[in-house]
């Protein structure tokens, strides 16, 4: 048998995942590992020495994983699990590609379920952090907060080297056992899920009266047959004038977030403590997420240098540590802001000025909230889902670009997004977010992006899913194939149909991300079995 | 009236959760965001105004001002989500006339006395006191983080954990 898999190739597979995915050092770069299944598939092609199998099967779960996001640190399921299952799957066992993404979807909805499993262990990582702040130890926190939280994250791995060490065994049993009406099925199934991922890429980045930008992309494509980058950029220009149309005012409000007014000048601290703070936050944002108090000790370390600097007196450091050791959980990207804001309210307090834990403790949990609900609207509900379409026809290519580029360019984007929300948060203090809001910005760039994400998903559903019916009837013994006679109606019609029908599924029956998935699964067996849709 | 599409308590009030799941799940064009702190600070009733989509409206009420609005506002027929930020505010409004007859536990927050009974979401034994209350009343509760997720009743978690409640 050609194929195989080497111990070494195990290893290395599993190092590969633990290093970029189960530590999620740095919130958007790590953030492109944890949506998004490209990356990965890329590590394991890379490894088992077949990157454009890898590639093409990383595009698969792509389309099918496209809409998935994680508010509060709820994920339906893992699509870099998924994706490490079926990549090395395929290429060790050589089990087709549709066959690998349906095998990786259990992989997918299992592996949330480790992960949850970290989170609750990791709450015992913020209570040894308790104990170093009670000593002002910031090191130590440090240490509970960074170090610590990777050793439960083995645990993701283990599990995961054992499949992709018995994947070729088990893959050529299944691949010999599976009959041909199964693997006709299968292959529907594969056909079906990326109306799955679209579907729900639209519930989370539409509103219902932006709808029809989903149906120009999607006719757009059907009929023109552009290809998604030219089509986003046409969507870009479209997205653009929507905005100046519907704009009351008589100019568009400006892109800088600079006021002018600033209340907080670089006094005690510099410039360098801002950056040395957003950095700390950037990178472990996501690194010892727990259920317990979620990203409180990250934000304590992301001030803990700043607090050394500030305070002369330990218990005044002990105490800084402390009030930060407190629930917090936001989304990294856009409260990039608050322990900005924070950041200026501990300066105020070490000069002297009257500012209580109670203050400080509401001013963050307070925000918290409204900031993260527009942070995971915009940031993983809608710029993410965007960047990944650019780079699904590469995946479809085989191209290793798809897998690398994705984390780069989320990070590069985002990266001085958030400094500059950091240090706004700094010098406006708690007004920044207040003067944010009321630029009226954020939701002219929601909408525009909303715009531009619908049109795309509606290209990438004319170009992706690609179900159509092999029945043909005679008709005066000449046989009539249904397609054409669709086709001659409605161009795309029955991808059309599928998304339609899935998105109303989720959307008017509430249906779950699991539920529907299963209904996919069902639907495309029966009807890829009985030769109604191929 | 106005018609509640959904009433949850959660502790982070308005978050990614409710932004990006249940109001789309919902529908809601208003978002009732109940605290006496929030509506009594200026500066974060504010924030939490502006904090909403341009479809979207989001009111943030007092306990007493909330019961007020539900029942005597009858020219207003849009959908609403109301959040209250813990069990406490939420039997409150119940107990004095707020019309109630579902409710969602979306997070009730960590503390030493907590234990997680659904996923991340906890409860104690003093909240676990105020819902079978309402509970025995005739609300029902659910445990739901997000509508992706699964569901948990009341029954069910009080069920499989001991809150010293029979």
């Amino acid at each position: 048998m050609a194929q195989g898999i080497t111990l070494t190739q195990v290893l290395l597979i599993g190092l590969g995942f633990y290093i970029f995915h189960a530590l999620s050092l740095g919130t958007t770069f790590s953030g492109a590992f944890y949506f998004s299944p490209l990356p990965m598939s890329l590590v394991v092609g890379i490894i088992l020495g077949d990157v454009p199998q890898a590639m093409l099967i990383g595009a698969e779960l792509q389309l099918m994983y496209l809409g998935i996001i994680a508010p509060g640190g709820a994920r339906p399921a893992d699509p870099s699990i998924a994706a490490l299952v079926a990549t090395s799957l395929s290429i060790s066992s050589g089990m087709s590609p549709e066959l690998a993404v349906a095998a990786a979807v259990p992989a997918g909805l299992l592996g949330e379920q480790l992960n949850n499993l970290t989170y609750i262990i990791n709450g015992s990582c913020i209570q040894l952090a308790d104990k170093y702040a009670e000593e002002g130890n910031s090191k130590g926190i440090f240490f509970a907060g960074a170090i610590l939280p990777a050793l439960p994250r083995i645990i993701l791995t283990i599990p995961l080297m054992v499949i992709v060490y018995l994947g070729p065994t088990a893959g050529s049993a299944i691949i010999n056992m599976i009959p041909n009406w199964l693997t006709n099925g299968l292959a529907v199934v594969g056909k079906i899920l990326p109306a799955l991922g679209i579907s729900i890429a639209v519930t989370s980045i539409g509103k219902k009266n932006l709808l029809p930008y989903f149906l120009l992309g999607f006719f757009i494509v059907q009929y023109l047959s552009i290809p998604i980058l030219p089509l986003a950029i046409f969507g870009f220009i479209m997205a653009y004038l929507h905005i100046v149309f519907t704009n009351k005012d008589d100019k568009l409000p400006s892109l800088s977030f600079d006021t002018g007014e600033e209340s907080q000048v670089y006094s005690v601290l510099s410039k360098k403590d801002i950056n040395k703070a957003f950095f700390i936050w950037w990178t472990f944002g996501e690194s010892n997420h727990n259920f317990e108090r979620y990203q409180a000790a990250t934000f304590t370390m992301a001030l803990s240098p700043i607090i050394n600097k500030l305070y002369d007196k330990k218990e005044d450091r002990i105490a800084a540590f402390k009030r930060h050791l407190v629930f917090f959980n936001t989304e990294a990207l856009f409260g990039s802001v608050i322990p900005g804001i924070a950041i200026a309210m501990e300066e105020q307090k070490s000069l002297g000025a009257d500012i209580s834990d109670n203050a400080i403790t509401g001013v963050k949990t307070g925000l918290m909230g409204p900031v993260a609900g527009i942070g995971d609207t915009l940031t993983y509900g809608i710029i993410l889902p965007i960047i990944l379409s650019l780079f699904i026809p590469w995946a479809k290519k085989g191209s290793w670009i798809a897998g690398f580029a994705p984390p780069i360019v989320f990070a590069a984007i985002t990266i001085p997004v958030g400094l500059a929300l950091c240090r706004l948060g700094y010098k406006m203090g708690s007004k920044s977010v207040a003067h944010l809001l009321k630029l009226g910005i954020v939701n002219k760039i929601i909408q525009g992006a909303s715009i531009l994400g619908l049109f795309i998903m509606g290209g990438l559903a004319a170009s992706y899913i690609t179900v159509s019916t092999p029945i043909a009837f005679n008709v005066a013994s000449i046989p009539m194939p249904l397609q054409e006679t669709l086709d001659s109606i409605l161009k795309g019609i029955l991808p059309l149909l599928t998304v339609t029908g899935i998105y109303t599924y989720i959307n008017k029956f509430k249906g779950t991300y699991f539920k529907a998935t299963l209904l996919v699964f069902a639907l495309g067996l029966i009807l890829g079995a009985v030769g109604i849709i191929a | 009236m106005s018609k509640i599409e959904l009433i949850r308590v959660d502790f982070r009030m308005i978050h990614g959760q409710v932004m990006v799941k249940w109001l789309k799940a919902t529908g809601a064009q208003i978002i009732a965001a109940v605290n006496d702190d929030i509506a009594n600070d200026p500066f974060l009733a504010d924030i939490y105004g502006m904090a909403a989509p341009s479809n979207v409206d989001i009111k943030v009420f007092t306990k007493d001002k909330v019961i007020d609005y539900f029942n005597n506002n009858n020219s207003d027929n849009s959908k609403v989500l109301v959040l209250f930020k813990n069990v406490k505010d939420a039997h409150y409004c119940y107990e004095k006339g707020f019309p109630m007859e579902h409710l969602q536990i979306g997070g009730l927050g960590s503390g030493p006395d907590r234990i997680n009974v659904h996923g991340p979401i906890t409860l104690n034994a003093e909240d676990a006191k105020l819902l079978k209350d309402m509970n025995d009343k005739g609300v029902k509760i659910e445990f739901q983080q997000v509508p992706d997720d699964s569901k948990a009743s009341l029954d069910k978690i009080l069920k499989k954990y001991d809150f010293g409640l029979n």
